[in-house]
């Protein structure tokens, strides 16, 4: 038995279940061969066994006790027909009652004849039939005799009547020696009788024993093949099922976005999923072969990040001299361990942007803070001389920056709702040209060092949130003048369109370089995002102001030259299509 | 080229025509002011700063504040102008702002380190940029303080005369890698 030893081995599981299964496959197989040959026995047995009894009710009935018996009692009859033919013969004298007498001898002859055959097929009754046949030869004789003596005349005849006795007697002696043969013959029915009931006993013995015998096994097989195919079914069924389970799981693993990788214990790769193939442009079959180090030269930053934990668990990672930034992660098992890396890139890039607009926004915070509360204190000094131009400049201020401030704090809001999909725009028809207008002359109140034209055709209307539209030129004509520090002119220019029109918005500033044209309409994208020196800001006007101008069906672009000057469009459909 | 127009006493950016002296705050003011006059009374010439900001505001209430306690002002408002005027005349101290529209004050410090005409002029950052790391620049480019935004104007002028206090006792050096010492931790 095996069994055993395929139950204490968790490890080597495989392959003793498919010996166990092999030894059960040749038990049962050996089983059914077995019952298969003894039920072919017992047909031969039971053909053997039929053939055997009908042989020797044949052989001993037909053949020998009937032909016997049947022979034994014509000879009787016979001689009875002699004796009485013989006798009449005497007594009439008249030749033509010999018939009989005459017909019976070689009836009679016949008889011994057959029981001759009969005697050598079975030599035990030879005897009998000797003795009768002498008896019937004397008997034979007698008749002859008396047959020549009644034929001699009336002397014969007396001389025949003399006789008469002596044939009586010898008669008798014949009859009773015919019935010794008789009971010879029921002695050999006797015989077949128990002959026939000993091989019915014997073939039923045999018949009874092999049939025991497969029945045994088939009561066996009963037992222990069922339950042995279950168990082995479900040991199958089982197998199958993990075999499903791990099929699935590699197949979701396929389909997860971090890479996952299978090392052993000595950091070899077993396995390596499409996310890791992608991230690392190693395909699995390449993988497989080699350590992580070799697949991953920064291993060592990798396993610094997981000896930190914890949400720090990040580690810069260059392929194809692009860094590409990982969430580590791994579970150590008995053979190895499961390293998971999460390509955080995105992630950690808005993280940094949100960290530098953190660092923006507290410094745009703090300057017009740090003068409100400069004026402020200022103007609480006991030793500050009376100086009416004074206290007007220092009250301006505290103005300005306050208004600065609600600004700043208003965008940082819009910028969240904005986020959130929760800005309410109006809709009213508004004059491009007396939008723009307005908002130049607020502007122009501060930028002492700019020039400001408004140029458009007449009133051009257009369906829009105008506090909304005017909140964005408001934000194209402070970055005109913030990234044109040198001064210039500020051009305003208002135009029809097919189906709607739109605002231009051109300074003669430092520019945008050509690849920073892409990212500047980008959250807490700022054309300085170091903060070392130009101007502030909060990097979410550009943001803001077009995701209003997309909001209320319109687009904006930016062209620039670096050094020349930037223009800024607003394209806005007169009629917006409403989007959500 | 002196930033600011003559105006009449504070309202302007600093020129080299001063205001005359103002005895009479060194006299009601605090305590350190006198320890200030008391240091200071002998010399004829008082302390001389260059506040570079580009900020309208800061410049003004930096200039009124010095300006009010003693100081002469005198003020830049980018980073060209900052260096013209140090290089031109000479200043006690340089307040400086880090952000500023050309040339950044970082790079400004490091150019005023680099001449010979300017390097022994002490700079003192005065920024709304306020993290370990901004402070930390500061002082590796050799700042003998940094004072962030928003500051109090009316001391202002007492941390400016602590900081001469300690460039004259030649202690400058000594606190500035103490600060950056601190900041490491």
């Amino acid at each position: 038995m095996d069994e055993p030893a395929a139950a204490s081995s968790p490890v080597g599981r495989q392959r003793p279940r498919r010996d166990s299964a092999l030894v059960a496959q040749r038990r049962t197989r050996l089983a059914l061969g077995t019952l298969l040959m003894l039920l072919v026995a017992l047909g031969g047995i039971a053909v053997l066994g039929s053939g055997r009894l009908y042989r020797s009710s044949q052989n001993q009935y037909v053949k020998e006790a009937i032909p016997l018996r049947t022979n034994a009692r014509d000879i009787v009859l016979q001689m009875v027909n002699e004796e009485t033919s013989v006798r009449g013969y005497l007594i009439t004298g008249n030749r033509d009652s010999l018939g009989p007498y005459e017909r019976a001898k070689p009836a009679i002859a016949a008889d011994f004849a057959m029981l001759d055959s009969l005697a050598r097929r079975r030599p035990e009754i030879g005897g009998n039939v000797d003795a009768a046949r002498s008896f019937v030869t004397d008997l034979e004789r007698y008749f002859a005799q008396q047959v020549a003596l009644v034929a001699q005349g009336p002397a014969g005849q007396r001389r025949a009547e003399e006789n008469v006795l002596d044939g009586k007697r010898k008669f008798d002696q014949f009859r009773i020696a015919a019935d010794r043969l008789l009971t010879r013959s029921d002695q050999i029915l006797l015989e077949a009788e128990r002959a026939q009931h000993d091989t019915f006993r014997n073939i039923l013995g045999l018949v009874l024993a092999v049939a025991g015998v497969a029945g045994a096994i088939g009561l066996a097989l009963l037992m222990f093949v069922p339950e042995r195919m279950r168990r082995l079914y479900a040991g199958e069924q089982a197998a199958r099922r993990a075999a499903e389970r791990g099929d699935r799981a590699s197949h979701a693993l396929e389909h997860v976005q971090a890479s996952v990788a299978l090392l052993d214990n000595n950091d070899r790769v077993l396995y390596w999923n499409r996310a890791a193939e992608r991230v690392f442009r190693v395909p699995e079959a390449e993988a497989l072969t080699r350590t992580l180090r070799e697949l991953i030269p920064e291993l060592d930053l990798i396993e610094e990040a997981l000896a930190r934990g914890g949400p720090g668990a990040v580690a810069p990672v260059v392929v194809d001299g692009e860094e590409r930034w990982l969430a580590v992660s791994q579970t150590t098992l008995a053979e190895g361990r499961v390293l998971v890396l999460r390509d955080v890139t995105t992630e950690q890039q808005l993280e940094r942007a949100r960290g530098e607009f953190i660092a923006t926004a507290s410094h745009e915070l703090r300057t017009p803070l740090a003068a409100v509360y400069g004026a402020v204190r200022t103007l609480r000094r006991d030793d500050r001389p009376v100086d009416g131009e004074l206290d007007e400049r220092l009250l301006a201020m505290i103005e300005a920056e306050s208004a600065r401030l609600k600004e700043l704090i208003e965008q940082i809001l819009v910028s969240a709702d904005v986020d959130r999909g929760e800005v309410r725009l109006s809709r009213e028809t508004c004059d491009l040209r007396a939008l723009c207008e307005s908002a130049t002359d607020a502007v122009r109140v501060h930028a002492r060092k700019h020039t400001f034209s408004v140029d458009a055709p007449g009133s051009v209307l257009v369906e829009c949130d105008p506090s909304r539209l005017r909140q964005v030129v408001l934000n194209l004509l402070d970055n005109a003048v913030k990234y044109s520090p040198d001064g210039g002119s500020v051009k305003v220019r208002v135009s029809e369109r097919p189906g709607g029109a739109s605002i231009e918005v051109s300074d003669e500033g430092i520019g945008v370089p050509a690849e920073a044209q892409a990212h500047i309409f980008e959250k807490f994208a700022r054309l300085d995002a170091g903060m070392l020196r130009g101007v502030g800001g909060s990097g979410l006007g550009l943001y803001i102001s077009r995701e209003l101008v997309e909001r209320m069906g319109g687009r904006m672009t930016v062209r620039s030259q670096p050094g020349v000057g930037s223009t800024f469009v607003v394209e806005l459909p007169r009629v917006p299509s409403l989007v959500a | 080229m002196i930033a600011a127009l003559e105006r009449p006493l504070w309202a302007a950016g600093g020129s080299a025509t001063d205001p005359p002296p103002q005895p009479r705050l060194r006299a009601v003011g605090p305590a350190p002011h006198s320890e200030q006059s008391a240091g200071a009374g002998e010399h004829a010439a008082r302390p001389r700063v260059l506040v570079v900001d580009d900020e309208p505001s800061m410049r003004l209430l930096c200039t009124i504040n010095l300006r009010l306690v003693g100081f002469e002002v005198t003020e830049a408002e980018d980073g060209r102008r900052a260096l013209e005027v140090a290089r031109q005349e000479s200043f006690d101290l340089i307040l400086l702002d880090v952000m500023l529209p050309d040339i950044g004050g970082y790079d400004v410090a490091r150019r005023l380190a680099e001449e010979d005409g300017t390097r022994h002029v002490p700079v003192v950052f005065l920024s709304a940029r306020t993290s370990n790391a901004d402070l930390r620049r500061g002082f590796e480019l050799g700042a003998v303080d940094y004072i962030t935004k928003p500051f109090d104007p009316i001391v202002l002028g007492e941390q400016v005369e602590q900081i001469l206090g300690r460039v004259e006792r030649g202690e400058a050096d000594e606190y500035r890698l103490e600060q950056l010492a601190q900041l490491e931790e």
